[in-house]
């Protein structure tokens, strides 16, 4: 979870300090964030992405190009915001492209057939998360973008506002209109399955 | 709290962002109204469904950190060979410098080193050495005498070609500004310190060297 892994809970010392040291160049301290925050970066762009192998790829990514422009990080920024931040653009590069060339990651159908072969109670929560992931992967991309880093990510309003490059009130509005639509979705895929 | 303001919250209530006192309104009121109650059934029913999906979590693994930690690898060194001709310049700055100084020591700080007033040798007179019987090299005024001395193995010779690994001295001619205290007051530089000036261009040249054949590594040995 990404409460695990926010700044100075992880191994190695404080988040900041460890930046500190990986902004002078010192890659142990870049490291030792790599795995301070690797599930939380990975797990993001798996609820962006919703494939568990390209999220992998954006993750890795996402850390090649902090390495890459370290020394571009601004002090006022937490760590999990500025890594939030650079897998967000990374993950909606992604998608773009994949609209682009109408390919989609496993879909439904995949999930419902490997669910059959575990036990049923497993099956009906995996069909049940994918049908949300596919839900919200419906909406409109900054409802969607809102609605993942708050409603599933955890982060603050004005730490959404960060990655996003808008205001406060802005992403506020976003969220509001991100549950909204999320609700209407919901409630006509539970209206067809009763 | 009426139905019409309940309603503006149940979004928030929902999703646990309401303060404390705002949250006892709404859940007061939400026990009198079923209307109000349905909706917020209905809200948390997609609130719960987004959490749970949240509760999905993505483990990297070993082969993530290591197919990673390559490709922070490949940065590294494209980082170093971008870098590497300001590297180079650094170093053949130093060298040049570095060869500057033994060149300057060499052939104007040493042969111009003092010996104190009061041994000045006579006017016009070649030159004076340590152990009169010592004294086996020509001298002129002014000019670097060899002398060969076996017994003064601890001094030694700039003007003899190869290794100083044997005893001859060097001679400087004397002059009458005062001596530095670094050297022999009498003109001679002690080949211990004559070796750590040349071990350290050795050095010196074999970074050259090193940077010269790309060999990086080696360079900040």
């Amino acid at each position: 979870m990404a409460q695990e892994t926010r700044p100075g809970t992880g191994q190695g010392g404080d988040s900041r300090t460890l930046m500190e040291r990986a902004v002078r160049g010192d890659r142990g301290a870049f490291d030792i964030l790599v795995r301070n925050y690797a599930n939380m970066v990975a797990g993001l762009a798996f609820r962006l992405l919703g494939s568990r192998d390209e999220a992998l790829d954006c993750a890795q990514d996402a850390f090649v190009k902090a390495w890459e422009n370290v020394e571009r990080y601004d002090p006022k920024w937490s760590v999990a915001t500025w890594l939030r931040r650079i897998v967000t653009n990374l993950a909606l590069d992604r998608l773009r492209r994949r609209r682009a060339k109408a390919d989609f990651p496993d879909g439904l159908e995949a999930v419902l057939k490997s669910s059959a072969e575990g036990p049923r109670e497993a099956a009906e929560r995996r069909e049940r998360a994918e049908t949300v992931r596919q839900l919200v992967s419906q909406l409109p991309e900054k409802y969607r973008v809102v609605l993942i880093l708050r409603d599933m990510e955890g982060a603050d309003i004005s730490e959404i506002a960060q990655i996003t490059d808008t205001n406060a009130a802005t992403v506020r509005w976003r969220l509001h209109r991100a549950r909204a639509l999320f609700r209407e979705k919901w409630s006509a895929w539970a209206g067809r399955e009763r | 709290m009426d139905c019409r303001k309940v309603k503006r919250l149940i979004d928030a209530y929902v999703a646990g962002e309401l303060g404390a006192d705002a949250a006892r309104e709404v859940a007061a009121h939400l026990e009198t109204c079923a209307q109000c109650r349905a909706q917020a059934a209905q809200y948390d029913g997609a609130a719960s469904a987004l959490r749970e999906l949240a509760e999905e979590s993505l483990t990297a693994d070993y082969g993530f950190y290591r197919s990673l930690s390559k490709r922070l690898d490949r940065v590294d060194r494209a980082r170093l060979a971008k870098s590497a001709p300001a590297v180079r310049w650094y170093f053949l700055g130093s060298v040049a410098a570095a060869a500057a100084a033994v060149l300057l020591l060499a052939f104007y700080v040493i042969p111009n080193l003092a010996y104190p007033p009061e041994s000045l040798p006579p006017a016009g007179n070649a030159a004076t050495v340590v152990g009169a019987d010592a004294m086996s090299a020509e001298s002129a005024p002014g000019r670097v005498v060899t002398v060969s001395n076996q017994e003064n193995g601890n001094l030694l010779d700039l003007t003899r070609p190869g290794p100083f690994d044997e005893s001859p001295f060097i001679y400087f001619p004397r002059q009458t500004r005062p001596a530095s205290s670094y050297f022999q007051p009498q003109g001679y530089v002690k080949l211990e310190d004559y070796r750590r000036l040349e071990d350290r261009l050795k050095k010196v040249e074999a970074r050259l060297e090193a940077l010269e054949q790309g060999r990086y590594s080696d360079v900040s040995k």
